[in-house]
């Protein structure tokens, strides 16, 4: 507690005027009375005791010094507010993301929340500090530089709200260091419904705000992404992933509904615990172009942001493999598999000698037992049967007869290479072997040894199949292995293909794009119907900040979500935060309208005491 | 006050206007209440009539009858002789802290008395105090009013009343009967006592009359905060914290001490009157006499 206008303080002098009077109303004056008697009988029947009078006495004296006390107290600012004394710089680093517009019962966004936590501590800073205002999402933004004007700084806190957009708080209090550093001793203010980590630096103090509820429930889409079905026609499947959050009080059911173009999709229930996630697949039947629109109808939801999702089938173009090999030593398997994908219109394969490689513009480049000297540093490879080292693959060959092991295991089952590919049955000749060490990832083993291996080498997804199909018994004749082809061409050329993966899968919201054109159209969810809305564009990169999907002005199009789990697992107010905030307590300025009520309310007594009951 | 003001040459002629008009007044012409015994009757001669068959033949005057040969009866006309007692109390009360009660008592003392011997009644003057001493002895005649006024200027305003002890020892002979006229204010040592107290006023021989003399500030006081109350009659010192609302109870137990007064009065057919010291003197007085008074009727 301390006053900002100490030199008020001398106006308590004027309570030597109450203590005067006070002391001078002590003397009773002496009347003569003829008729004692009927006073002796009210002394007897109605007078109060003596200790009572004197009571009433002491509160009346009590109340006047207040009278005077209070608006001294007023005017010397009393503050709560545990300012550090001699700070001469002040940053205020407010969260804006998708969390902060988590409503309460009465439907206040923590933003709401936040901003009038700030007003009412600013009305209690000293003048002559310098305040600054940085908000945050997924990037810092100075909207005030240090200044003295308090109004302009209120009105430009008036003009922000919280977005679709996921937050990063590192980045956002190393700007806000920076910027306190400038002038110190400097304080930051950092309003959010997020923990706080501390920061190291003597002369910056950071003062956590929570605005965070103390008890909150919500279930959002925290990964979304829509792939065509490998060799059927029209076909997708959408993957969505719902979350609850961990400070939810119980288990939280709902479902997830939709609809694909004006067709309604079939919902799905769920049930989930505090911290659960669960995925669901939904597959769906369209054309391109068509709306996908996903939504979550849970009760008590606490975030609107992360219910929605909405994007549009995109076009399938053909992805172009090229395979490589020696055409005496290619797999006749393979060979097949390859061909009945590109039956299936939505592959197409080039078959080239080692001479003619490297060939452009292509996806995906299929190494069938044969490796380049120099490794391709911007395609994605599958690699059959390596014959030795090249590149990212460390393999020796086991000859000409192989390993034959009868039966396999799947390490990563889940993985997408291996999507609707069974592992049981299969019996494979291992024909070298690799070190799996490094990025790759193996997904099947036998006998402890990798025959199939994925990962992401510098950016470029690698799939190798250390086994020959040629050799193997069971698998080259089932279902599988054309599906295990396809999966390892697609997977490998969905990395290469970032554009059209934004537009299969979507982006996240707060990634930056390069536009063309001036304009960003919008097309939204907004109260559960389709809103569209122009963004003028005066830069070639833009920042995604909207929910739904976007496209420039020469048809470059995608989607955008929130899919962020940080932001849809919205905490409770943690006990430490809630002695965080206790501590730093409420601001005086924030109080006085209750002390200005408080004020009235001492008059009324007064006049109540000496008027009504004629108290001296 | 001075003595002057008490009875000045305004006040004495404001006395006899009022004298006048009540004469003109039919309903003061009436007797009173109360009939007189025969020992203050008096036959007095006022006119002749022509006898008449069934007169009593022995009130014909003979000589009369000589002198002009025809036959008159005398006519007389019946005169009663009262004694007014009048009863002032005298305790220091009376005299502070609020002056308006001495000088209210004393005039109206004055009044009656004076309109006592202006209609030839007897008139004696009491002071009350602890008891009820004659302050002068009989007095008759209209000469007489000199003295009164004299004595009542002389009286003195002290000590404590006890109403009931004083109240018992005046019991006037049946040669005194008359009207008896108590000027007080009823404050005695114990209000609860004042019903017993007023008991003996019934067994008075003849009409009484009680006025009850109180100042406005003794009915209501504005005596607000810390006080300290200095009895006048005992000396009794009390510190005391009065309110808005003690004062209000104040008002009620002395206007309730007001009700159970003249509900002892009118039980025992004394004639009680109230009389406020800002009411005006000649309004109260005609009020007084006004209320079937048997002076009121000779006068």
């Amino acid at each position: 507690m301390q006053f900002h206008y100490p030199h008020f303080w001398w106006l308590t002098l004027l309570g030597i005027i109450p203590v005067s009077l006070y002391f001078f109303k002590r003397r009773s004056r002496t009347v003569a009375v003829s008729t004692m008697v009927f006073f002796r009988w009210l002394a007897q029947e109605h007078q109060e005791s003596a200790w009572l009078r004197r009571l009433k006495r002491w509160i009346s004296f009590a109340l006047t010094m207040l009278l005077f006390l209070v608006p001294v107290f007023l005017l010397a600012r009393l503050s709560l507010v545990p300012f550090s004394g001699g700070v001469r710089n002040l940053v205020i680093l407010l969260d804006r993301s998708a969390s902060m517009a988590a409503v309460d019962q009465d439907g206040v966004t923590r933003f709401d929340a936040a901003r009038q936590l700030i007003r009412s501590r600013l009305q209690a800073l000293p003048d002559q500090v310098g305040v600054a205002l940085v908000v945050y999402d997924s990037r810092p933004q100075v909207i005030e530089a240090r200044g003295t004007q308090r109004r302009a700084l209120l009105a430009a806190l008036d003009g922000l709200r919280a977005g679709p957009v996921a937050g990063n708080a590192e980045a956002a209090l190393e700007t806000a260091r920076t910027l306190a550093r400038l002038e110190t001793p400097a304080e930051i203010w950092h309003v959010s419904d997020q923990p706080s980590r501390p920061i190291n630096d003597e002369k910056v103090n950071l003062v956590p705000l929570s605005v965070a509820l103390p008890k909150v429930s919500n279930v959002g889409f925290t990964a979304f992404q829509v792939r065509k079905e490998p060799m059927q026609t029209s076909r997708y499947t959408a993957f969505v992933q719902v979350a609850a959050n961990r400070a939810a009080p119980g288990p939280v059911e709902g479902r997830v509904s939709g609809k694909l173009g004006e067709a309604p999709l079939a919902p799905r229930s769920f049930r989930l615990k505090p911290g659960d996630v669960q995925g669901f697949e939904l597959p769906l039947s369209g054309v391109k172009g068509q709306l996908l629109q996903l939504g979550l109808d849970v009760s008590e939801d606490a975030l609107e942001l992360d219910n929605s999702l909405l994007a549009a089938l995109p076009e399938s173009r053909p992805v172009v493999a090229v395979r490589v090999g020696h055409k005496e030593q290619v797999d006749p398997y393979a060979h097949l598999a390859l061909q009945s994908l590109v039956e299936e219109g939505e592959l197409r394969i080039w078959s080239v000698q080692p001479e003619n490689w490297p060939v452009a513009g292509v996806d995906v480049a299929i190494f069938d037992n044969w490796l380049p000297e120099q490794w391709p540093a911007d395609l994605p490879v599958v690699v059959l049967n390596p014959p030795g080292s090249a590149g990212p693959i460390r393999a020796r060959s086991l000859g000409s007869a192989g390993l034959p092991h009868r039966e396999i295991q799947a390490v990563a089952p889940d993985h997408p290479v291996l999507f609707r590919v069974s592992s049981s049955r299969v019996s494979l000749t291992q024909s070298c072997v690799v070190e799996s060490a490094g990025p790759l990832q193996p997904l099947w083993s036998a006998d402890g040894e990798p025959l199939l291996l994925a990962g992401t080498v510098k950016g470029q997804r690698l799939v190798v199949m250390a086994f020959s199909p040629r050799q193997s018994e069971r698998l080259p004749m089932t279902a599988s292995f054309p599906i295990l082809m396809g999966n390892a061409i697609y997977w490998c050329a969905e990395g290469h293909r970032q554009a059209e993966s934004a537009g299969l899968g979507g982006g996240r919201t707060g990634e930056l794009v390069e536009l063309s054109g001036g304009q960003l159209r919008w097309t939204a969810l907004g109260g559960g119907e389709l809103v569209r809305e122009v963004e003028n564009l005066d830069r070639s990169v833009a920042e995604l900040r909207r929910s739904g999907i976007w496209e420039d002005s020469v048809g470059k199009s995608g989607s955008a979500h929130l899919l962020s789990r940080e932001e849809s697992d919205l905490v409770a107010f943690a006990p430490s935060q809630a002695m965080v905030e206790r501590r730093v307590g409420p601001s005086l300025g924030a109080l006085t309208g209750t002390v200005l009520g408080f004020l009235l309310l001492i008059l009324v007594a007064e006049a109540v005491l000496f008027h009504r009951w004629s108290l001296y | 006050m001075s003595e002057d003001d008490l009875f000045d040459s305004e006040f004495l002629d404001k006395l006899r206007a009022m004298f006048l008009r009540l004469r003109k007044r039919k309903q003061l012409r009436r007797k009173g209440i109360q009939r007189s015994p025969s020992a203050g009757l008096t036959r007095e001669f006022k006119d002749y009539r022509h006898y008449v068959r069934q007169d009593d033949y022995r009130s014909i005057d003979w000589r009369l009858y000589a002198r002009l040969e025809r036959m008159f009866v005398r006519l007389y006309e019946e005169v009663q002789e009262f004694h007014v007692h009048i009863i002032v109390d005298a305790s220091a009360s009376m005299s502070r802290p609020f002056p308006e009660k001495r000088r209210n008592a004393l005039r109206l003392a004055v009044a009656l008395s004076y309109l006592g011997l202006i209609s030839g009644h007897r008139v004696s003057l009491y002071a009350m105090r602890e008891r009820i001493t004659e302050l002068l002895p009989v007095q008759k005649g209209q000469g007489n009013i000199q003295r009164l006024i004299d004595a009542v200027r002389k009286l003195e305003f002290d000590g404590a009343t006890r109403l009931r002890q004083s109240l018992a020892s005046f019991r006037p002979s049946r040669q005194r009967y008359g009207v008896i006229f108590l000027l007080s204010d009823l404050i005695g040592q114990n209000p609860d006592l004042v019903d017993d107290a007023l008991r003996n006023l019934g067994g008075w021989p003849g009409e009484s009359h009680l006025i009850h003399i109180f100042h406005p500030l003794e009915q209501s006081p504005e005596l607000e905060g810390e006080v300290e109350l200095v009895d006048v009659e005992t000396g009794e010192g009390r510190k005391m914290w009065l309110t808005r609302q003690d004062l209000e109870r104040y008002t009620e137990s002395f206007n309730a001490y007001l009700r159970v007064a003249e509900r002892a009065c009118l039980s025992r057919q004394v004639d009680y009157l109230a009389w406020r010291t800002d009411g005006a003197f000649d309004e109260f007085f005609l009020e007084l006499l006004s209320r079937g008074s048997v002076l009121a009727g000779k006068a």
